[in-house]
Formats: C-alpha cells, sequence, structure tokens
C-alpha cells in the first residue's frame, strides 16, 4: 500500500519537470512526460484496485500516514492517506480519465507556444486532485481542495492575454472563495466539535456526539455543503461554470466536468456519515441538486455556444449526482459520477474536436453538416450523446435510472423529486441531440475545411466512447458489482425493489426518447418549427437565453454595490483618513525629532554613560523585586 | 574552601574597572582594552558560577566567549586603524560625525 | 592557605585593572593588562578551570595582547588630554560606577543566598575542568555552536581584510 504514494508523487514530479524544463525540452517529449507520469499513475492504481479486490470485504480499509503534517501543541494533523473502496475507486476515475485526456491535448494544443506550462497545470491539477480524493483528514482534503481551484484558476485562464478568459478565471476563483469559506468554517466546526480532524476519528465519534445534537450536524453539514456548491457548481454558485468554457477544451473535459467538478459530490459521500444526522441538510443536498438538474437544462436548450450548452448539462448531471447522495443513494451518486466522467469527457473532447476541424468554431449557427468529414467525432459523439440522455444499454442509463429510482423511493418528497428529474431527463435528451442534428447533419457552410483530427485525438475519444457504453454495466440492476463494491464504506443505503426500478426505468427511458424524438422533428423534419415556437413564447426564450438573468442579478446585486464600496474605500477613505493619518504621523515625528536629535551628542562617552545609567536602572529594579 | 562570592565580586570590581575605563579615557586603544577587562570580569563570573554549580557548560560559555572576543578585536583594531587614517586622531572625541 | 592566595591574586588583579585604566602611556597600559590576564588565568586556576587557564594565557595574553601592542607600536605616540572635557562629567561618574558596584554587591549578599551548589551530585574535581571532560561536552552536545565560532572567526578575518583593504 505504499506505492499509494507514488500516485500522488509522479503528477507532481511530472509537473515540476515540465514546468521548470519545459523551456529546453521538446515539445514531443513534454508530451511524453506529462502522459507517462499520469500513465503510471494510473496503473499503480489499477494495481492496488485489483489488490483491495482481492482483499476480503472487511479488511479494506487502510489509513496510511507518512508523517506528522501540522504538529502543534494538541492539534496535530497528519500527511496520511485514506485508502478505502470509495477512494479507490475515485483515483482509478481520475487517473484513468486524466490519462486519456492528457494523450488528447496532445494534440489538441500542438500549435499551443505555451505547450509545457499546459502541462505543468494538467498535470499538477491531477496531482492536486489525487491528494483532495486520498486525503485522510479534512485539513489536508482542504489542501487538495484548494490547490485544485488554483489549478482550475489558471487553466481557466490559461489564454490570459484575452480578456474574457482573465474574467472567467478570477470570476472561479471568487465564486469558489465564497463557498470555500463556507467549507473552511465547517472544517473549524468540526475541529470544535470533535477535537480532531482526522476521518477516522471524527467518523467514530460522530455518532456519540452527533445522536444528541442534531443542530451541530446540520450546521457543520451545511457548511460543508456550501463548499460543495461552490465547486461542484450548484444554485446559486453555478455562475462560473460556463464562463469556464474560456480556457482549453481538453481542460473543460478533465477539470470542470469529469474531476474537480464532481469533488463535492465526493466530499458528501465521504462525509456521509455526519450527513446521516443532519436530515435536513439531506433534503437540502437532494432539493439543490434536482433544482439546479432542472434550472440547467433548461438553459441549456436554447444556447448557441456548443461548449456552453455541455457546460450547463455538467451543471444539471451534477445535481443528479447532488440529488443521489442526498436520498441517502451514495454509491448510486458515485456511480453516475464515475459514468459521467466518461461520457461528459467524452463529448467535452468531441466539441474540441469539432472545434479543431473548424478553427475554434462554437457556434451551432455556424455549423452543419459535419458527418462526412468527421467520421469518428460523429459517432463517438452520439454514443456519448446517448449515454447522457440514459438510453438503455449505455452507460448513464444505468446510472440515471439508479438514482431517479433512489429519489422516487426518498422519504421526502420522492414523486417530486423524480419528476422534476424525469423532465430534466427529456430536456436533457432535447438540448444534446439539437446539438448533433444541428452539427452534423445538413448542409456543409461555406469557408470552412473541416478535416477529421489526428489519431492522438481520434484514439482517446473512442476509448471514452467504448467506456460510456461498458462502463454502466458495472452497475447493472441485479448483479449490482460497483454497489456491492462501495457498500461497506456508506453506513446504510437504501435497498429497491427491483419492480419499482423497472417502472421508473421504463417511464425515464419514454422521456428520454421523447426528448431525441422533439429534438429529431424540430431539426430535421420540420427546421422552421423552433423560430414559430421562438415568436410565440418570446418572453419565455428570452430568459432562458439570458440564462434567467442571473449574471445580471448577481451583477446588480453584489457586484456593484461591492465596486461602489471598494471605490469609496479607495477613493475617499484611503487617501483622506489612512494615507492622512500616515503622514500627519510623519510630520509629527519630524517636529518632534528636531528637538530629539539634540540628545546625540555625538561623543562615544555620553553613549555609554547613558548605557550605564540604564544598567544601574534595570539592577535597582531587580533589587526591588528581589524583596 | 574560598567562598565563591568572592569571585563575584572580584567580578563586579572588575566590571566597573573595566566601565570607568571606558568612560574616562580617549586613547580609543585603551577603551578597547577596558571592554575586554569587562569582558574577562563576565567569564569569570561564568567559571565562578560553573565551580559552583559543578557543570562543565559555563566554562564552554567562556570559551565562546574567548573566541568572539578575539574575532571582535581584530575587527575593532581593524577599524581603528582605518579611522585613524581618515582622522589622524585616536581620540574618541574626535569621532563625533554621529553628532544630532 | 587558599583564601590567601586568592587575596593576593585578587588584589594583583584589581590593581593591574586599574592600571590599564589609569596609566597614560598605552604601551605600559598593555603590558598591564597582560599582567592582568595572567592572575586572572591563575584565579581559573583555582576554581579548577585549568584548560581555560591554559587558553586565557594563550589567546588573550599570547594572541590578542600581541595584537594590541602591534597596533600601539605602529600608530605614532598620542598626547592624551586625558581629563579634558571630563572634569564636571568625573563627578557625576564616579558615583554611578560606585553604586553599580554597591548593586553588585547587594545583590550578591541578598540575592543569592541559596547555595545552588548544596543539591548538586558532587563531582571529582580531577574530570571536571579537565580537556577530556570540556571535550566530550563541545564536540557532542555544543558541536554546531563551535562549528558556528569557526565560521565568526572566518567572518571576522574577511571583515578585517575588507577594512584594511587598498583604496579603490
Amino acid at each position: 500500500m505504499n506505492s499509494i504514494l507514488f500516485v500522488v508523487l509522479l503528477p507532481v514530479l511530472g509537473s515540476f519537470i515540465v514546468g521548470i524544463f519545459g523551456k529546453w525540452i521538446k515539445k514531443s517529449l513534454i508530451g511524453i512526460i506529462a502522459c507517462c507520469s499520469v500513465g503510471i499513475s494510473f496503473l499503480i492504481s489499477a494495481f492496488l484496485f485489483i489488490k483491495i479486490i482481492n482483499l476480503p470485504v472487511n479488511l479494506r480499509f487502510f489509513d496510511k500516514v507518512f508523517f506528522q503534517w501540522v504538529p502543534v501543541g494538541h492539534f496535530l494533523v497528519n500527511f496520511g492517506f485514506y485508502i478505502d473502496p470509495l477512494s479507490i475507486l475515485m483515483i482509478l476515475i481520475v487517473t484513468g480519465v486524466s490519462f486519456v485526456i492528457h494523450l488528447y491535448s496532445i494534440g489538441y494544443m500542438k500549435e499551443e507556444e505555451h505547450f509545457s506550462r499546459y502541462f505543468s497545470y494538467l498535470n499538477l491539477f491531477v496531482a492536486s486532485m489525487l491528494l483532495l480524493v486520498l486525503a485522510d483528514n479534512f485539513l489536508l482534503l482542504f489542501m487538495g481542495w484548494e490547490a485544485v481551484g488554483l489549478c482550475s484558476y489558471l487553466l481557466i485562464g490559461f489564454w490570459f492575454h484575452k480578456k474574457s478568459a482573465a474574467d472567467a478565471g478570477r470570476k472561479a476563483f471568487i465564486v469558489n472563495r465564497i463557498g470555500d469559506f463556507g467549507f473552511l468554517l465547517g472544517i473549524l466546526l468540526i475541529y470544535h466539535t470533535f477535537k480532531s480532524l482526522n476521518y477516522s476519528a471524527v467518523f467514530s465519534q460522530a455518532p456519540l456526539i452527533l445522536k444528541h445534537d442534531n443542530g451541530v450536524a446540520t450546521a457543520i453539514t451545511l457548511l460543508l455543503f456550501m463548499g460543495a456548491v461552490g465547486k461542484s457548481a450548484q444554485i446559486p454558485l453555478y455562475v462560473w461554470l460556463p464562463d469556464a468554457m474560456e480556457g482549453p477544451t481538453p481542460v473543460s473535459a478533465l477539470i470542470h466536468a469529469a474531476t474537480m467538478v464532481t469533488a463535492g459530490v465526493y466530499m458528501i459521500a465521504r462525509t456521509h456519515i455526519l450527513y446521516q444526522f443532519a436530515p435536513i441538510s439531506m433534503e437540502m443536498v437532494a432539493f439543490v441538486g434536482i433544482i439546479t438538474a432542472f434550472y440547467a437544462a433548461s438553459i441549456g436548450t436554447v444556447q448557441f455556444d456548443i461548449k456552453r450548452i455541455i457546460a450547463y448539462s455538467t451543471i444539471s448531471q451534477l445535481g443528479y449526482m447532488f440529488l443521489g447522495v442526498g436520498v441517502a443513494a451514495y454509491s448510486a451518486g458515485i456511480f453516475h459520477l464515475m459514468t459521467h466522467a466518461f461520457f461528459k469527457a467524452l463529448l467535452f473532447l468531441c466539441a474540441g474536436s469539432i472545434m479543431h476541424a473548424c478553427s475554434g468554431e462554437t457556434d451551432l449557427r455556424k455549423l452543419s453538416g459535419l458527418r462526412k468529414y468527421l467520421p469518428v467525432t460523429f459517432w463517438t459523439m452520439v454514443i456519448g450523446a446517448l449515454s447522457l440522455s440514459g438510453f438503455p444499454g449505455t452507460a448513464g442509463f444505468f446510472s440515471k435510472d439508479d438514482i431517479l429510482a433512489h429519489a422516487y423511493m426518498a422519504p421526502y418528497y420522492g414523486k417530486f423529486l423524480w419528476g422534476l428529474g424525469i423532465i430534466t431527463a427529456a430536456l436533457t435528451s432535447f438540448y444534446i441531440f439539437r446539438i448533433i442534428f444541428i452539427v452534423f447533419r445538413g448542409d456543409k457552410q461555406q469557408g470552412n475545411h473541416p478535416h477529421e483530427s489526428p489519431k492522438i485525438m481520434t484514439v482517446p475519444l473512442i476509448i471514452l466512447a467504448i467506456l460510456a457504453i461498458i462502463g454502466g454495466y458495472v452497475g447493472l440492476p441485479e448483479l449490482n458489482f460497483i454497489h456491492r463494491f462501495l457498500s461497506p464504506v456508506f453506513l446504510k443505503t437504501s435497498a429497491l425493489s427491483s419492480s419499482i426500478e423497472l417502472k421508473t426505468m421504463l417511464v425515464s427511458f419514454i422521456f428520454s426518447l421523447g426528448g431525441i424524438a422533439t429534438a429529431w422533428y424540430f431539426y430535421i423534419v420540420n427546421p422552421s418549427l423552433p423560430g414559430i415556437i421562438k415568436k410565440n413564447v418570446a418572453g419565455l426564450y428570452r430568459l432562458l437565453l439570458n440564462k434567467y438573468f442571473v449574471d445580471e442579478v448577481y451583477e446588480r446585486i453584489f457586484v456593484l454595490p461591492g465596486k461602489k464600496i471598494a471605490s469609496f474605500f479607495s477613493d475617499v477613505f484611503d487617501t483622506k483618513y489612512i494615507d492622512g493619518a500616515v503622514n500627519e504621523t510623519g510630520k509629527w515625528i519630524k517636529i518632534n525629532s528636531e528637538q530629539w536629535k539634540k540628545i546625540q551628542t555625538g561623543y562615544l562617552r555620553d553613549y555609554v554613560l547613558i548605557i550605564l545609567i540604564g544598567g544601574i536602572i534595570l539592577l535597582g529594579f531587580f533589587i526591588t523585586k528581589i524583596h | 574552601m574560598i567562598p565563591i562570592k568572592l569571585y563575584l565580586i572580584l567580578s563586579g570590581v572588575l566590571f566597573v574597572i573595566g566601565i570607568g575605563g571606558v568612560l574616562f579615557r580617549k586613547n580609543i586603544i585603551i577603551m578597547l582594552m577596558s571592554i575586554e577587562i569587562m569582558l574577562n570580569a563576565v567569564n569569570l563570573a561564568f567559571v565562578s558560577f560553573s565551580n559552583l554549580l559543578m557543570l562543565p557548560k559555563g566554562q564552554i560559555f567562556v570559551l565562546f566567549s574567548i573566541t568572539v572576543a578575539a574575532a571582535e578585536v581584530v575587527v575593532g583594531l581593524s577599524i581603528i586603524v582605518s579611522i585613524f587614517h581618515k582622522k589622524e586622531s585616536m581620540d574618541a572625541d574626535d569621532m563625533n560625525v554621529l553628532k544630532g | 592557605m587558599g583564601l590567601i592566595i586568592f587575596l593576593i591574586l585578587g588584589i594583583m588583579a584589581v590593581v593591574t585593572a586599574s592600571g590599564v585604566v589609569i596609566e597614560k602611556r598605552p604601551v605600559y597600559s598593555a603590558i598591564y593588562f597582560i599582567v592582568n590576564l595572567i592572575t586572572l588565568s591563575l584565579i581559573y586556576l583555582t576554581l579548577h578551570a585549568e584548560f581555560l587557564a591554559v587558553v586565557q594565557v594563550l589567546i588573550y595574553a599570547g594572541a590578542v595582547m600581541v595584537l594590541f601592542l602591534f597596533m600601539i607600536m605602529i600608530m605614532p605616540p598620542v598626547v592624551e588630554n586625558r581629563f579634558g572635557k571630563i572634569n564636571l562629567e568625573k563627578f557625576i561618574i564616579i558615583p554611578l560606577l560606585l553604586i553599580l558596584l554597591f548593586e553588585i554587591i547587594y545583590v550578591l549578599y541578598s540575592g543569592l543566598t541559596i547555595d545552588i551548589g548544596k543539591n548538586m551530585p558532587p563531582l571529582s574535581f580531577e574530570k571536571f575542568g579537565g580537556i577530556a571532560s570540556l571535550g566530550q561536552i563541545l564536540f557532542k552536545r555544543y558541536l554546531v555552536p563551535f562549528e558556528i565560532t569557526s565560521l565568526i572567526l572566518l567572518v571576522a578575518v574577511i571583515g578585517a581584510v575588507y577594512l584594511r583593504r587598498p583604496d579603490q
């Protein structure tokens, strides 16, 4: 189990080598180093995974402490990794998807001038994410949490000379700060309550301490959830994720779809023991999740930027995951996290491939008829879209229905959660097939010379496409391997009767098929229809197109007053009072020192005399103290 | 057995004589020598306490203090030479550029 | 017997130290100082600090004072207006010095009433101040400070050379 350290260390090493010596290394070698570091760490993870599987179920937990990280009095935090089925599955997903996306990046970023900077950030991100997942205490988790945020900021603003990219990076960072503020408060409250930050210590004490004190449990879990809302882009802190699409597309695929944004889901699954004692927080998580899912999906139906649509789709799918963990279906949530990582990374990479082919064009209105030119991209994207809409036989089908079935069984408003989830599923399949029909069908537009991407980019697409299909079969309803693998981690998960599962499956299948059919009717059979609808419900359309005006509202409520206060402090308060105080003090001292400087006679003897007098006084004081 | 206090008093007397030298004399070399006398007085106190407590640590301290004193003399004398070359004087009262 | 030796040595130390301060000619001051140092090293012997006594003579009397003498000889003889400006201050300084001395003695006689040495386990005197016991501590417990002093010496040498470098 010691080799777990290398899983994290290798990407760090890769990041440093590429970052420091990148200037003198050839691009091809940079790509090899970056890919190898992640690839080897994936192999080690896989090796550990097999090792864990071969162990008896109750022996699959390790707390590997490497050294004492912060020993301050009674406050002791270790640098240690917590290895259990949940974290091992997560590192497998993270390293696996990262490796594929690293491969893709080599092709996608080939023309990029700052090739080494890109890979250095990307490797650092992988290391931080692994740290987040493997941490055995809340402080280390927080460190990983912040480190992935930093990498996300760096990569969103990768093309920082573009104002929109720099702004988007800042926005992501600031919005995340709000969430992290709550998260940090939650950690402090955990320390206050349990006198420790270690997972094992906290979770073992939780039943004793929290049983009689639901308020504390609710406070802790809500604060932690605030962090999750920021990082995983849920209402109301989701606004940064669509803008994060300013970064390179593989980054969107890796960080803003497959891994980092799922950290909130992972964190809640990890701390589910605390959530068990806070039913209010659980309801909150479920509701925020489902409302975000519906809300983001509705925005996604009318947008024109491919990447933005997929970003809203990500927010929506993250909402599903939160719904899953919110109704205590943790393994279902993690299962959806995994399948989502596959198909959403695939969709983003396909979008990247389209951009690559059409010189960076992402506007749906300017793309069409690409099927002939991008056959691989087309077929893989169709697979990804089917998986996203939950078409039977694909990965998304199993995981989404697992969540929806659990939501149906939920003790609080189960039917409502389920109903909204089903509608969202229909919207989901509508907006994703809208992209497919518009981009790939019809006639090629003038001026573009599309070309299929090179092998280094299509192979990752194919790998992910395969995963987006077979990834779901680990969670086949009756066998449910993933559920059995994860269940020792979780206290209790509600059992499902297969008749309900079958029923919900059937309904959601009908709805998603309905979504696809609608998209097909709107954009293939009767292309004038969307325009007519647009005119008839112009108000709703404008509302959706402008994303419910949330950005504008935030701008009015938070940003503008903030700017006004800041400008008051910088222009008036700072110049008048702070600078004034400093200047006045300086003037006062100058006037006084004119008098005091006469003490400095310049004669050595006088200084010695003063020292002597001082010594005599000190000694005299000492004498009076003796008695 | 000689009472240890006598040693300490001797150390005090030497220290006061050293201060007197620094205060009364104007020749900067003599001032430096007086400082050395003060250092030696402190060393004597160290050795006395080391004997009183039967701890060799005190003597180690004196060893270090002798080393530092040697270093101090080297630097101090070279500063004196530099000043002498500039001012053509060894009188401490001539060195009053710090006057405010 | 021990008391008599100590008294002789103590009086000699005080006299020679006063000689350093009072003597007009710098060379004589320096020679007084050498005698003072040797007396002190003899006092160290009575305190069972044999190694220190030797070091005192070697480094202070041997090296440092030779440096002083060289300096005095290199410099032209200076006419020192010893009490020129000080006449007025003399009346402040001498009482202050006496107060300081009084305070030191007072502290010794009132503050040091407890005999700390009583609680210590007796140690054989042969081992106490010898090279062996000092070396044991110096090279084990105080190895790092010891190495640092060597650095200080190096810095002092470099500093001295730099200060007296040929003018640019």
